[in-house]
C-alpha cells in the first residue's frame, strides 16, 4: 500500500493534494511555495496529539498549530515518493552487504561496573534506578 | 595558529626534531577557543588541564624519540555526541547536560593510541539534528566568512574550529551530510566514510543505519591520515566492516590522469542555485584539467532521495530516542506522580523543538496503518537509490556534484521552515542511504566571499580515491591559501 492508496489516512483527511506547486531545492525559493492549507491536510490536529501521545511527548496548546503545519508539509513533500512503482523492489534497512558484517564470538568480556552504570542516573537507592511507584 | 595552515606532515616533521612542542600547540590552541567569542558558542566542553596533560606527555615521548605516530601531540577537537572517558557529553541537548561519558569511544581509545590531543567537544544540532547548528540548546555558532551566516550542521562547530586555525583537524558525525555539509560552507575539508569503515561504539545514535563518524581538516592530506587512525574493524559495532584499511596517505599521492569521472545528468532536475552550479562546472573543468575524463551517468530516483532519507531517519530516530526517559542517564523532570508523568515530562522538558518534530514524525511513520505507506515505501526507494550508484560505478570510478545546492545562509533564514532546511540536504542525504564514501573539498568563493564544496563521491571502500582526487584538485587550487 502506499501513501495515495492509503484508504484509512485517505477517508480521515480527505487529501486532495495539488502536487504542481513542487517545492525547489534553491536556497532562495520564497518560503511562500509550501503555503499550509487547511482544507489540505493529510493531518490533524487531533492526530498530531495522539502521535505526541505515542513518543511520550507532551504538546503545548500553543504548540499545536505549529507542528501540525510542519507535518503536513513534511508529509506532502515525502508524498513525491509515489511517484516511483515499487511493487517489485526489495527492502534495503541498511546499505551495508552480508559480508563486511561479521557476528563476533559469544564469549563474556569485561563490562562496565554497577557504579559507573548508575553514576549518571537523576535518583537511584543502592544499586537500583529509582523511580516512582510503578505496582499499587 | 591564526592564518597559518600548517599540514599534519609539517606539524609531525617539527615535533620529532623539537622545533615546535606539543604544549605550545596545544595552548594556542585552548588560548584561540576561549577568545572566539565572535563566532558564538564553538565548545561545550573544553579540557585545559587534561588537554596540557597529554600534551605533556606527548612531549615527553618526543624527547625519547618515542613518538607515536604524525598525530602525537596534535591538538584536535570532536563533537559533543562523541562520548570520552569523565568528560560530559550533552549532544547538545538541555536533557543530557549533566552526562558525564564512563567510556571512551572507539574513535576516542583511536585517538589516544596515536597521542592526539583532544582539546574539547564542540557545539552542535542537538543530537545532531539540523542542517545549521541553530538547533542547539546551548547557542548558535558563527561562520568565520561571514558572522552573521550559518555554519552548516550538524557538526557545525567542528568545522568552525578547522576553518577558523583553532585546532587542525576536528571529527563530526553524518547522518545525512552534517560533515560534508558545513565543510563546504566553512571551506574546509570533510569526509564521510563507507558505512561501517568507523565504528560507532561511543556516538550517540541518532539514525543507526545512516549514521558514521567522519573528519575535517584544511588539508586532505591530513583528513587521509585521521581517517587512517579511525577506520577499522570494531566488534563492539556489529556493522563495523571487516575489510583491510587502505593506506589513504599513500592511495591520495597516485596521479588521477585516465580516472572516469561521472556526472550526473538527473541532477539539472533540481534547482540548483546559479553561483553554485557555475562553481561547480568550474571545478569540473580543474579537474578535467589534472587528466580526468568525464562520462554521463544517471541516478534517476536521486529526486526522492530527501523525502526517503527523512521518514528513515526520523524513523530510527523515534526509536534511538526511547531510550532517553529521565531514568537512567538524562535530568528528570520534577513535575511527575507515577513513572508515565515522569517518562513524558522529563522528555517535554528535554527535548528541543526539532527533536520532537523528527521523533514525532518518526513515531508517525512507523506507527500502525501507515508504517507500509511511509517507511516500507522509503526502504524500497531506498534499494533504488542504491542500485542506481552500483550502475553508474560501472561507468566510471567517481561521481562529481557539488555539496550542497547553495552557499552557507543567513543565521534564522530556514528555522521557521523545517522543509527549507531539509531540501539543503538534497546532495548529501543520498549518500547515507546508499552508505557510500564522499568528500568535500573547497572549490571557491562567491561573490560575497562564501565558500563552496566539491563533493566526491566514491565506491563502497574507495574513500582513497576519493581523497586522491580531492587531494590533488586541492592543489591546483588558488583558494587553498584564502584564510576566513
Amino acid at each position: 500500500m502506499d501513501v495515495a492508496g492509503n484508504r484509512s489516512n485517505w477517508r480521515r483527511t480527505q487529501v486532495v493534494r495539488e502536487r504542481s506547486a513542487k517545492p525547489s531545492f534553491a536556497g532562495s525559493n520564497p518560503a511562500g511555495a509550501f503555503s499550509y492549507e487547511v482544507e489540505k491536510m493529510r493531518v490533524g490536529k487531533e492526530e498530531v496529539l495522539r502521535i505526541a501521545a505515542l513518543a511520550h511527548i507532551k504538546i503545548e496548546p500553543g504548540e499545536i498549530d505549529h507542528y501540525t503545519k510542519n507535518f503536513n508539509e513534511i508529509l506532502d513533500f515525502i508524498a513525491q515518493m509515489n511517484e516511483v512503482d515499487t511493487k517489485q523492489v526489495s527492502s534495503a534497512f541498511h546499505p551495508a552487504s552480508e559480508p563486511s558484517t561479521p557476528m563476533r564470538a559469544d564469549t563474556p568480556q569485561p563490562s562496565l561496573t554497577t557504579e559507573e552504570v548508575l553514576r549518571n542516573a537523576p535518583e537511584r537507592f543502592a544499586d537500583y534506578f529509582l523511580v516512582p511507584k510503578v505496582v499499587e | 595558529m591564526d592564518k597559518a595552515r600548517p599540514s599534519i606532515k609539517d606539524l609531525h616533521a617539527r615535533l620529532s626534531q623539537g622545533e615546535t612542542k606539543s604544549v605550545d600547540l596545544t595552548q594556542q590552541s585552548l588560548d584561540h577557543a576561549k577568545n572566539s567569542d565572535s563566532l558564538g558558542t564553538l565548545f561545550l566542553s573544553l579540557r585545559e588541564g587534561r588537554a596540557m596533560a597529554a600534551a605533556e606527555a606527548a612531549d615527553q615521548r618526543a624527547k625519547q624519540g618515542k613518538r607515536l605516530g604524525p598525530l602525537d601531540g596534535i591538538p584536535i577537537a570532536i563533537k559533543d555526541n562523541i562520548v570520552m572517558k569523565d568528560e560530559v557529553a550533552t549532544c547538545g541537548s538541555q536533557f543530557l547536560r549533566d552526562y558525564v561519558s564512563p567510556y571512551d569511544s572507539h574513535v576516542v581509545g583511536k585517538l589516544k593510541e596515536a597521542g592526539a590531543v583532544i582539546i574539547g567537544k564542540t557545539n552542535l544540532d542537538e543530537f545532531a539534528m539540523g542542517s545549521s547548528n541553530e538547533h542547539s540548546a546551548y547557542g548558535v555558532v558563527r561562520n568565520p566568512w561571514d558572522r552573521d551566516r550559518v555554519p552548516g550542521g550538524s557538526s557545525g562547530a567542528s568545522a568552525v574550529c578547522v576553518a577558523a586555525g583553532i585546532a587542525p583537524l576536528s571529527l563530526g558525525s553524518e547522518t545525512g551530510g552534517s560533515v560534508r555539509q558545513p565543510a563546504s560552507f566553512c571551506g574546509v575539508v570533510g569526509v564521510k566514510p563507507t558505512y561501517g569503515r568507523v565504528s560507532r561504539y561511543g556516538l550517540v545514535a541518532f539514525a543507526s543505519s545512516l549514521d558514521q563518524i567522519g573528519p575535517f581538516s584544511w588539508w586532505v592530506e591530513d583528513a587521509a591520515l585521521l581517517l587512517q587512525v579511525i577506520a577499522g574493524r570494531d566488534e563492539r559495532d556489529s556493522t563495523s566492516a571487516a575489510q583491510a584499511v587502505d593506506d589513504y596517505p599513500q592511495t591520495i599521492q597516485k596521479p588521477i590522469d585516465g580516472l572516469r569521472v561521472g556526472l550526473v545528468r538527473d541532477f539539472t532536475a533540481t534547482d540548483l542555485d546559479a553561483a553554485a552550479e557555475k562553481n561547480f562546472s568550474t571545478a569540473v573543468e580543474a579537474i578535467r584539467g589534472l587528466g580526468a575524463k568525464t562520462v554521463e551517468v544517471s541516478l534517476p530516483h536521486l529526486k526522492y532521495a530527501v523525502g526517503c532519507y527523512y521518514v528513515i531517519n526520523s524513523a530510527e530516530a523515534s526509536a534511538n530516542l526511547a531510550r532517553f526517559d529521565g531514568v537512567r542517564y538524562t535530568s528528570r523532570s520534577k513535575d511527575h506522580g507515577n513513572l508515565k508523568d515522569l517518562f513524558v515530562n522529563s522528555r517535554t522538558q528535554g527535548f528541543g523543538v526539532e527533536v520532537k518534530r523528527r521523533i514525532m514524525l518518526g513515531t508517525y511513520v512507523l506507527s500502525a496503518g501507515y508504517y507500509d505507506a511511509y517507511y516500507g515505501k522509503a526502504c524500497k526507494i531506498r534499494h533504488l537509490i542504491r542500485e542506481d550508484f552500483i550502475k553508474a560505478f560501472a561507468k566510471c570510478d567517481v561521481i562529481l556534484t557539488p555539496t550542497s545546492p547553495c552557499e552557507a545562509f543567513p543565521l534564522g533564514a530556514k528555522l521557521e521552515n523545517p522543509l527549507q532546511m531539509y531540501l539543503s540536504d538534497v546532495f548529501t542525504a543520498s549518500i547515507n542511504l546508499a552508505g557510500l564514501p564522499a568528500v568535500s573539498v573547497p572549490s571557491g568563493f562567491s561573490e560575497q566571499g562564501l565558500p563552496f564544496g566539491l563533493q566526491i563521491i566514491a565506491p563502497d571502500f574507495a574513500e582513497g580515491r576519493a581523497l586522491g582526487v580531492a587531494h590533488h584538485y586541492q592543489q591546483s587550487t588558488d583558494w587553498k591559501d584564502m584564510r576566513p
